[in-house]
Order: C-alpha cells, then sequence, then structure tokens
C-alpha cells in the first residue's frame, strides 16, 4: 500500500517590503518557496497602501517567477490554488493583512520580527488561533542542524542540569544580499531586529521561559547612539539558567566576513559548544576571509518550510507559533527598557 | 652593566618565583617564611644565601633592594607595609582578595614612598590579556565596546595551582574586563547559579558605553576553561581555550595549556624590573584595589540582585 500524495500548497508571496533596505522576502523566503518540493509560488501580491516603487518591485518579482501579480490581495485571498500567504508587509499594515488572511482561512509565514507590539502579536495569535490556520513566525534559527542537535543533547540530559547559555550573535554583512559590502543599521534598531533569534533558539533547547532581562545598547558603529547597533542582554530563565547575549551589526572591516554567530551552553555534566554558523573552516582567499560550509547541509529556511508543510498537513502540532513571537518580542522590548532606565525589568 | 636587583622572597612556593630565579636581572638573597623549615626548604632549593621567619629583619639584610610577596594571608598588608618602610620596590603576586581599602591603603604608602608597587592580578599578565591589551593599546580593534570572558575551574573539586575562589576569580576577570575596555566602570549587575552560588554571570556598564560579560565558575565547565571575545569599533579578536601554543591533551581530564602560570609570572616579574631599573609605567591597568572593588560591587549585587554603582576609584 503506498501512501497517497500530498497536495503541493500554493503560495502567495505578499509584499517585498521591511524596514529600510531590509528585503526578506527576496533574500530568503521567495528562493526557499520556489525551491521547495511541497510548494509551488502561484502569485504575488500586495498590500493596497504600498508605494508604488514597492509595486513595482512585486510586478517584478512576479514577471522574474513567471506568475501573477494581483492587484488586489482580497481577490488573491479568494483564489483556491493559493494555501499559504509569505508576508512580508510594513509593520503597520501586517496586522490588517493577518486579519483578512486569515478570515479566509490561509496559512501564514510571517516575516521576522512577527510585530512591533505585544498587543499586535496577542491579536495575531487570537485570529488565527480562531481561523485554525498555521501562522509562523520566520525564527528560522531554531531549525539550523546544529541548534537541533544541541536541543536535541539538552532534552536527553547529556549536560545535566543546565546552568548558563551564552550567545553572540555579530553579524558583519549588509541587511540585503544586494548590499552585502555596505552594512547600515537597521531604521528600528539591531535590537529589534536580531534578539529575536538567539532568544527564540535559546528558548527552544532550554525549553524554559525569560523571567526578568538586564541590557545595555549603544550605537556604536555607524556614527551616534540613536543608531542602536549593538546590544547585551543578562537574562533570567525558569529552573535557574542563565543567558548571557551579545547581539549587533557591525562593520565589515575588522570582523570576520559575516560575522560571529555561536552559542555555549553550561551544564552540570558538561559544555556544549556550538558553531550556528556551521562552518567547517575558513576560507582565506582573494576576498576577505569567510567560513566555509560543507555543501550539502540543509538551510535553516528550507527546515523551516519543511516544518510549515508538515504543521499544514497534520495540524496536530504546531511547534512554531505566535506563542514563540510573544516572548522573544517581550524581552526585546523589555531589554530597551532595562537599557533606558538601568534597571533590571521583570517579564 | 648594573648590578642584579637583589630580591628577598617573602613566601615559600619555589615554583612561583622560578620566574625571577631566571632572571639576569635579579638575584635572589633570601626567603622569608612563617614556617622556618618551609623557609630553609625554600631557600635550599632556590639557591639562596640565607632565610628568616622574620620579614621585617629579613628586609633589612644587606643586598636586599626588592621584595617580592608570594603569600596570601592576613598579613599582606603588615608585611607590604614593612616593605614600603624599609624602602623596598614591592612585587605582590597573589595579594588577597579583600578588600578595595586595605589595597588603597597599601598603594597610597608605596605611592608617598616614591615607590614601585606591582599588585595588579597575575592573570593580567597571561598570554591571552596580553594579547587583547596589547590589540586594543594598538588601535588594532578601535575602541573596544564588548567583552565577554570566561573562567571556569570545572565542575569536579580538585587541588593543585589552579584551584582558585570565586572571590579569586571575580577579581581578576572583573580587573582584566576593565584593563581591556579601559574605561571608568559605571555599574554591575551578577546573576548567580550553581551549587552554592558557585557560578555568576556579572554585567559590567562603563561610562563610554562598552559592556563586559564577565562569567565565572568554581564548580561548572571543564577544568580551567577560558574563552575570550572582544568587539571593538574597528574589528573583533577571540581568543580559544587552546591559546596556548603548547597544549597538552590527556585521556581522562580536558586539555590545558602548559606554562600559562609560569609565563604570566614571568611577565609579571619582567615588568616589575622593567620599573625598577628604567622607571617605566608599572600601573599596566588599574591598581589592585580597581578590581577589588569591582568584585566587591560584583558580590554585593549578586547578593540584592539589583544593578550597584561601580565606584573603583582610580588613587
Amino acid at each position: 500500500m503506498t501512501a497517497s500524495p500530498r497536495k503541493q500548497l500554493g503560495v502567495l508571496l505578499v509584499g517585498y517590503d521591511g524596514a529600510g533596505i531590509q528585503n526578506h522576502q527576496l533574500d530568503m523566503y521567495e528562493p526557499a518557496f520556489a525551491a521547495h518540493p511541497r510548494f509551488d509560488i502561484v502569485g504575488v501580491t500586495d498590500d493596497a497602501a504600498v508605494t508604488d516603487h514597492a509595486r513595482y518591485r512585486s510586478r517584478d518579482a512576479a514577471a522574474r517567477l513567471g506568475v501573477a501579480y494581483l492587484d488586489s490581495l482580497d481577490d488573491a485571498l479568494v483564489r483556491p490554488d493559493v494555501d499559504v500567504l509569505s508576508v512580508c508587509v510594513s509593520f503597520d499594515r501586517r496586522l490588517p493583512t493577518v486579519e483578512r488572511a486569515a478570515a479566509h482561512h490561509k496559512h501564514m509565514l510571517i516575516d521576522k520580527p512577527m510585530a512591533l507590539t505585544l498587543a499586535e502579536v496577542d491579536r495575531i495569535t487570537e485570529v488565527t488561533l480562531a481561523s485554525e490556520v498555521v501562522c509562523m513566525p520566520a525564527h528560522h534559527h531554531r531549525f539550523k542542524e546544529s541548534i537541533r542537535r544541541a536541543a536535541q543533547l539538552v532534552e536527553r540530559g547529556r549536560l545535566g542540569s543546565l546552568l548558563a547559555v551564552h550567545a553572540d550573535f555579530l553579524v558583519a554583512r549588509g541587511a540585503t544580499k544586494a548590499t552585502a559590502h555596505d552594512p547600515t543599521v537597521w531604521p528600528l534598531g539591531e535590537l529589534m531586529n536580531f534578539t529575536v533569534y538567539p532568544v527564540d533558539t535559546i528558548r527552544h533547547m532550554c525549553r524554559t521561559e525569560v523571567t526578568s532581562v538586564f541590557a545595555t545598547r549603544g550605537g556604536f558603529f555607524y556614527g551616534g547612539s540613536d543608531d542602536e547597533d549593538f546590544g547585551v542582554l543578562s537574562l533570567a530563565l525558569g529552573d535557574g539558567v542563565i543567558a548571557t547575549l551579545s547581539v549587533g551589526r557591525a562593520p565589515l572591516t575588522g570582523h570576520l566576513s559575516g560575522g560571529e554567530h555561536r552559542y555555549r551552553l553550561v551544564g552540570s555534566e558538561g559544555m556544549l559548544v556550538i558553531d550556528a554558523q556551521e562552518s567547517t573552516g575558513t576560507l582565506h582567499g582573494r576576498d576577505r576571509a569567510r567560513r566555509v560550509t560543507a555543501p550539502g547541509v540543509t538551510n535553516s529556511i528550507t527546515a523551516m518550510l519543511d516544518e510549515l508543510a508538515r504543521a499544514i498537513d497534520s495540524r496536530a502540532f504546531v511547534s512554531l507559533g505566535p506563542q514563540d513571537a510573544r516572548p522573544a518580542l517581550a524581552v526585546t522590548l523589555a531589554a530597551r527598557r532595562s537599557a533606558e532606565t538601568g534597571t533590571v525589568v521583570d517579564l | 652593566m648594573n648590578e642584579p636587583i637583589g630580591i628577598l622572597i617573602v613566601g615559600n612556593d619555589p615554583t612561583h618565583v622560578d620566574a625571577v630565579a631566571r632572571q639576569p636581572r635579579a638575584r635572589l638573597v633570601g626567603v622569608a617564611d612563617q614556617s622556618a623549615e618551609d623557609a630553609r626548604a625554600a631557600a635550599a632549593l632556590l639557591g639562596c644565601e640565607r632565610w628568616s621567619t622574620d620579614v621585617k629583619s629579613a628586609l633589612a639584610w644587606p643586598g636586599v633592594d626588592a621584595c617580592l610577596i608570594d603569600r596570601v594571608d592576613s598579613q599582606y598588608e603588615e608585611i607590604a607595609e614593612a616593605a614600603s618602610a624599609a624602602g623596598k620596590h614591592t612585587l605582590a603576586l597573589n595579594p588577597p582578595t579583600a578588600t578595595a581599602n586595605l589595597h588603597r591603603r597599601v598603594h597610597r604608602r608605596f605611592a608617598e614612598s616614591g615607590l614601585i608597587l606591582l599588585d595588579a592580578p597575575v592573570r593580567r599578565m597571561h598570554d591571552d590579556a596580553a594579547t587583547v591589551r596589547s590589540l586594543a593599546e594598538s588601535g588594532s580593534l578601535g575602541r573596544v565596546v564588548f567583552v565577554r570572558l570566561t573562567s571556569l575551574s570545572g565542575s569536579e573539586a580538585r587541588s593543585g595551582p589552579d584551584e582558585t575562589g570565586i572571590e579569586s576569580l571575580r577579581v581578576e576577570e572583573l580587573d582584566l574586563a576593565a584593563w581591556w575596555v579601559d574605561d571608568d566602570p559605571m555599574s554591575l549587575f551578577t546573576r548567580r547559579g550553581g551549587t552554592a552560588d558557585s557560578y555568576e554571570c556579572i554585567t559590567l556598564s562603563f561610562t563610554g558605553g562598552a559592556t563586559a560579560i564577565c562569567e565565572i565558575g568554581t564548580r561548572a565547565g571543564p577544568v580551567g576553561y577560558r574563552e575570550a571575545f572582544v568587539v571593538g569599533t574597528q574589528g573583533s579578536v577571540t581568543v580559544s581555550p587552546s591559546d596556548d601554543p603548547v597544549l597538552l591533551l590527556p585521556n581522562r581530564i580536558p586539555p590545558s595549556g602548559v606554562g600559562r602560570q609560569e609565563r604570566a609570572r614571568q611577565r609579571a616579574v619582567e615588568t616589575w624590573l622593567d620599573a625598577i631599573t628604567s622607571g617605566a609605567d608599572t600601573r599596566v591597568g588599574p591598581p589592585r584595589h580597581v578590581g577589588v572593588a569591582l568584585a566587591e560591587a560584583a558580590a554585593q549585587s549578586g547578593r540584592s540582585g539589583q544593578v550597584v554603582p561601580a565606584h573603583p576609584g582610580t588613587t
């Protein structure tokens, strides 16, 4: 007896927007969906309020992909071949987009951070739960092979009692592929941009929640304290676990190409050192030295889409949802408050 | 050529003063220790002419130009005071971790006498410490804005020269972070964990905006695990646990460097002798009381769970 073939999932790419020049739809989600065997991109659309420039970008993408550009999001949402939305609309238009998609029972992958306020995350949680759709924030770092293996080792007790986790996530490249060699600070600050990744990863590996935050932040690399490009967090988690993390965007000069991305877990029985860049060596060639990865290593975004497809197929257990976006955002907001007041902020 | 500097050793561990014995600029004159047996044995082993149980009289021996204190005990201040009263330059290899006021008093006494006192933690003389400091000083890193510093003693209690208490680690690592950042410490926040609060993560903030995370533990991690990650405005440097040029890889315990402590002691002695012979700056960063004051503040934060101000003082 053979299993019945699973239905291909139709993907609607909604928006090529991001704060500043960031364009995750173009650089991350579009190519991953296009290459994934379970998904077919069936169209591109925008929120009605987008600028002409943004709409031009989306039309260009549709032409490049050989799919229809749909002028109206509402018209696109009634199409039966649309199962999943890849949502990269501006933050001020994100909640209304999600509400409309949920009303049409469409599943969603939502760019990170999912929203800028806890109230918006709560509303997204509410509408997607009510519509019984899968709503996945794009916290793809937890799907890295190294992180998955680490989480398994922790779960199996190989480290004994977990004492602490330490993370450094320092990006030394631009916000897009096109500007990789010309990094600038994210307009909303790199704490808001990046903190979600290590916090989600730490929560995922430790299976416990952050209870208090102390943080510092500054604008060191791009001139001016208003340009928040670097932050340091000290966290308390459940079960007495301590975490520290540094997050930021450094210039290319003086930093290894790509930056640093690592975790170190300290347990009563052992220590786990994780190279989250999953590199196997360092290449010293004609260009700046950079880490190289073995061919065939599964990309974390592809692995995230695997999980998205699985969640849509089964609906029995969705491992990543708005309930994970909320604590990550709460820590980010608490970190900013802590840095501003110089105090410890309890969650 | 100048005469070698005559040195009195106060303490009884010959391995700790091997760095002096190998210095052509120095000559060991004798050993003073509370225990006659230990003093005699150490003197014999080091090839010294004299030994005594009385530090004050030993300081008056002919040929003693300087004093190396290698003891951690309640008599440190008394010995240091005797050395300054006798007009002897002093190197304190392993001074006590408490209190900042004690170290301020000792420092003031030497400064008033125009004598050289090097009492910084020897940790500052280790290869990784010296490397990062030199990179920071050379401008290769730009302005240092972040330091992650780890020093773990291993999850199992053990004996040996590397065994150290949490108080000592606090002083050493905070001192090192402050030395690397080279700015005025502003506040500290300590999170404690582990068995009997044997593990701490201290966040040290500086007035210029830099932050240091000092992770220390006496019952955590692989034995002797050290790591540093330093980010500057112009670059970053990672010092791995295997920074030693000679690495011992035993089958039953984690790898450890060979000669790390010895080189650090040698560097401390050389720095001290440089200062005595040429008047070079002995400060090599903040004096002892800065690190001790930071450690006291960190301990206070750990007890209270609050962010506390850092007022280490600099004089």
